[in-house]
């Protein structure tokens, strides 16, 4: 009895299993997403300024002077009288072109200008004269050939009635396929047209799902969220060379990793900067290194204004979130 | 009983859409979580690097209009930010009228078209007890606000002081760093030929003014550094031929002899918080490293090598120590802790490396580096990497730092000629990006530099 009981319970166990898994998968499976559309991507290069010479071999260095050979011994203390470090001169040989060539930073060889193909000169083609048609043979109609022309002429009016009403019945279908393929057109167009309309209003509805979502888990996450909605690669790409010419960090300063100014700029209609909020007002208050880099943001979103921004998507850009890194300083 | 082949059946099929449950909530997370923080932050790395372009207003006197006391303070604040590198300022601005009290906002369109980013205004106005009322205000001309503003009242002879205190103030506001005009610096000052020279300790403010002697050349002095906390100097004499270290009071002028040793001591220089005083003790053809509490004037060995360890210098915390020392075969810079544990060496580039000086900022170490030849002045971070070369010249030596950790300053030597002549040695400054290195005006060749603190 024990042992019947033990198999019941273990069957009506794996029966529920399987049943709730049968329930549960068709709300599981989900239609794979449409492929996002593909994003043109322009590669914007800007130039950075330096004067630093990495100490690294290979890196030109600055000023280069004729060179001197002064060996002077620091290591040593300096017995009494002191030898103040005099090094005698020594007219050095200027460095052999092969250390200037290991030593120089390669230019950038100007690739050939491709030259202008020159334009084929048209030439003026004088229309040919018209060659004057020689003159017809006479043609001699004999009796007999008259009759079987009129007997041909019979045969070919009857033809041509046939031809003829041939022709217009042919016509007449022709008429109908064009018709019924217009109407066959139209009905395409507007099947297509009905299902655009659905995806993007799927797309739309998914994209908002998947906000959401990110809403949520943002939340979950403590990670909090802005919308600001998206702004394609290239006009991102184009803000970015466009501030880069405006945004003038302080160089130099202490712990540059750590001084990414986070900062909210709302714009209006015509992508003029209507005011800037910087995120971490804490920050600003208490780190004067930090306030200095978050004017130095601020001035640059206002000395860039209005920004270069597609103005038929205002909704999207109306505010967004700028994160000034100067890191670049210190890395060049 | 059930057999467990049937378990096992029923796991088989139940297993791989459980799995392709768990893959899908997964693939969906992973979709929307980057999605998310993709849209919405727009980074820029990439930003311009050049000194920032400043009006600087005449400030005006008690009639509204530019004064001579205030063409001099506007003067002496314009060549203080521009030596900075920092800062460009417009030479045109004098010819725009400034407000009559920097009480009025000023009319921005008029400064824009210069194409400046600030614009510093003020006034100073001589009172009747013979003392001047100086008020100043920057302004940021992109989004037109006040980012600082002041006051203060000063003698006549103190015009220079406050101008260079204003000038550290717009320094600050406008970088996040401290300001380094108001601060002095202690050299050697060199005269005479070069076989014969006469060294003395001159003292003078960060811009070449105020220049006064403090030693009057009896006896060889070498190797000033200045106490980051007090105006005071260790430096090395060789008074009675005999070299030692000795302590001076820039106020009173006053020296004192740190402690007698059996040795030789040399290479001073103070730990950040004043306290300590480390330096170098050659004795018995062994050079070490010592430190010395300066209250007490005891004395601990640190390192004991065989090697000659010298060029010690604390880290701002005063946790580690950089020296110079060529125990691996050739000089190379060491960093330990400051107990003298814990030895490591940093530096790995081609050539020989000495003098590592630890910034303010504790972020880098400046050094003198040899290399083909030739001298540079570099910096490096606390681990040796990074290491960027910012000057070189036939003999470039004795690097120093301004008290905000921005500026360099160290001295070039040019090779003496056989007829004795050349020689000639000045000090030059140049900040740590690399820009603008400027040569100090002194009144004859100077060596041997040493930046004070902000003065009191």
């Amino acid at each position: 009895m024990v042992r019947l009981s033990a198999v019941a319970k273990s069957l009506i166990f794996h029966v529920l299993i399987v049943a709730g898994f049968a329930v549960a998968m068709p709300f599981l499976s989900r239609d794979i997403a449409p492929e996002q559309p593909i994003l043109t991507v322009e590669i914007v290069t800007t130039t950075p300024e330096t004067n630093l010479d990495e100490g690294v071999e290979g890196k030109a260095q600055p000023k280069p002077q004729p060179k001197p050979q002064p060996v002077a011994e620091d290591k040593a203390p300096p017995p009494p009288p002191p030898p103040p470090p005099a090094p005698t001169p020594q007219p050095e040989p200027e460095p052999s072109v092969a250390d200037k060539v290991a030593d120089a930073v390669p230019l950038p060889v100007p690739e050939p200008k491709p030259e202008k193909a020159p334009k084929p000169k048209t030439e003026k083609k004088t229309p040919p004269k018209p060659v004057s048609a020689p003159p017809k043979r006479p043609i001699q109609k004999s009796p007999e050939y008259k009759k079987r022309q009129e007997q041909q002429a019979q045969l070919t009016s009857k033809l041509k009635d046939l031809t003829e009403r041939q022709k217009a019945l042919r016509k007449k279908k022709a008429e109908e396929e064009r018709k019924k393929k217009e109407a066959q057109e139209k009905l395409a167009k507007l099947l297509e047209k009905q299902q655009e309309e659905k995806a993007t209003a799927d797309q739309i509805e998914r994209q908002e799902t998947e906000e959401k979502m990110a809403d949520l888990i943002g939340q979950a996450l403590n990670t909090p969220r802005k919308t600001s909605g998206k702004l394609g690669v290239s006009d991102q790409d184009r803000l970015r060379s466009h501030l880069a010419v405006c945004w003038q960090p302080p160089p130099g300063a202490a712990g540059a990793d750590t001084l990414i100014v986070d900062i909210i700029v709302r714009l209006d209609k015509r992508a003029e900067v209507k005011d800037v909020e910087i995120e971490d007002k804490n920050r600003v208050k208490s780190d004067p290194t930090f306030k200095a880099a978050a004017r130095a943001a601020q001035r640059a979103i206002f000395d860039c204004s209005p920004l270069p921004l597609p103005l038929d998507k205002y909704e999207v850009w109306k505010e967004l979130q700028f994160a000034f890194d100067p890191r670049f300083i210190t890395r060049n | 009983m059930m057999p467990l082949y049937l378990h096992g059946l029923m796991m088989m099929m139940l297993l791989p859409r459980f799995f392709t449950f768990l893959i899908v909530i997964c693939l969906n997370l992973g979709l929307v979580l980057p999605s998310a923080a993709q849209t919405e932050r727009i980074t820029i790395t990439e930003g311009t690097v050049e000194p920032t372009p400043i009006a600087i207003a005449d400030f005006t006197d008690q009639s509204g209009r530019p004064g001579a006391l205030g063409r001099t303070i506007a003067g002496i604040i314009s060549n203080d930010l521009d030596g900075s590198g920092m800062f460009r300022p417009e030479e045109s601005a004098s010819l725009i009228p400034p407000p009559r009290t920097p009480s009025i906002k000023p009319d921005f369109s008029e400064w824009t078209p210069l194409g400046v980013k600030a614009l510093l205004v003020g006034s100073a106005v001589e009172r009747s007890n013979g003392m001047i009322e100086v008020v100043f205000i920057l302004w940021d001309v992109v989004t037109e606000r006040e980012i600082i503003a002041g006051e203060g009242e000063v003698s006549e002879a103190g015009l220079r002081r406050i101008s260079h205190q204003i000038a550290d103030l717009v320094f600050e506001s406008w970088t996040g760093d401290a300001g380094y005009f108001d601060t002095r610096i202690v050299y050697v000052d060199e005269s005479g030929p070069a076989s014969n020279r006469v060294k003395r300790l001159a003292i003078m403010d960060q811009d070449g003014h105020n220049h006064t002697y403090l030693t009057d050349g009896q006896s060889l002095v070498l190797t000033p550094r200045f106490s980051p906390q007090v105006q005071e100097i260790a430096y090395l004499d060789y008074f009675n031929d005999n070299p030692n270290v000795y302590l001076m009071n820039v106020s009173t002028g006053n020296s004192e002899l740190l402690g007698t040793f059996p040795g030789m001591t040399f290479a001073p220089r103070f730990s950040f918080d004043g306290k300590k005083l480390i330096m170098s003790l050659a004795k018995d053809g062994l050079t070490d490293i010592y430190e010395m509490d300066l209250s007490t004037q005891q004395v601990n060995q640190l390192t004991k090598s065989p090697s000659i360890d010298t060029s010690p210098s604390y880290s701002p915390d005063g946790r580690k120590i950089a020296f110079n020392s060529d125990r691996g075969g050739a000089q190379q810079i060491y960093v330990m802790d400051a107990n003298g544990k814990n030895v490591k060496r940093i530096s790995y580039g081609k050539g020989r490396y000495a003098t590592p000086v630890w910034s303010p900022r504790g972020d880098i170490i400046a050094f003198t580096k040899m290399y083909k030849g030739e001298f540079y002045i570099g910096v490096m971070n606390t681990d040796g990497s990074g290491e960027r070369l910012l000057a070189r010249g036939f003999l470039v030596e004795a690097p120093t730092w301004a008290p905000n950790g921005r500026v360099l300053m160290y001295f070039k030597q040019n090779p003496t000629n056989d007829d004795g002549t050349g020689g000639e040695s000045h000090l030059y400054r140049i900040d740590i990006t690399g820009f603008n290195e400027r040569r100090m005006v002194t009144p004859s060749f100077a060596s041997d530099p040493a930046w004070s603190p902000s003065l009191p």
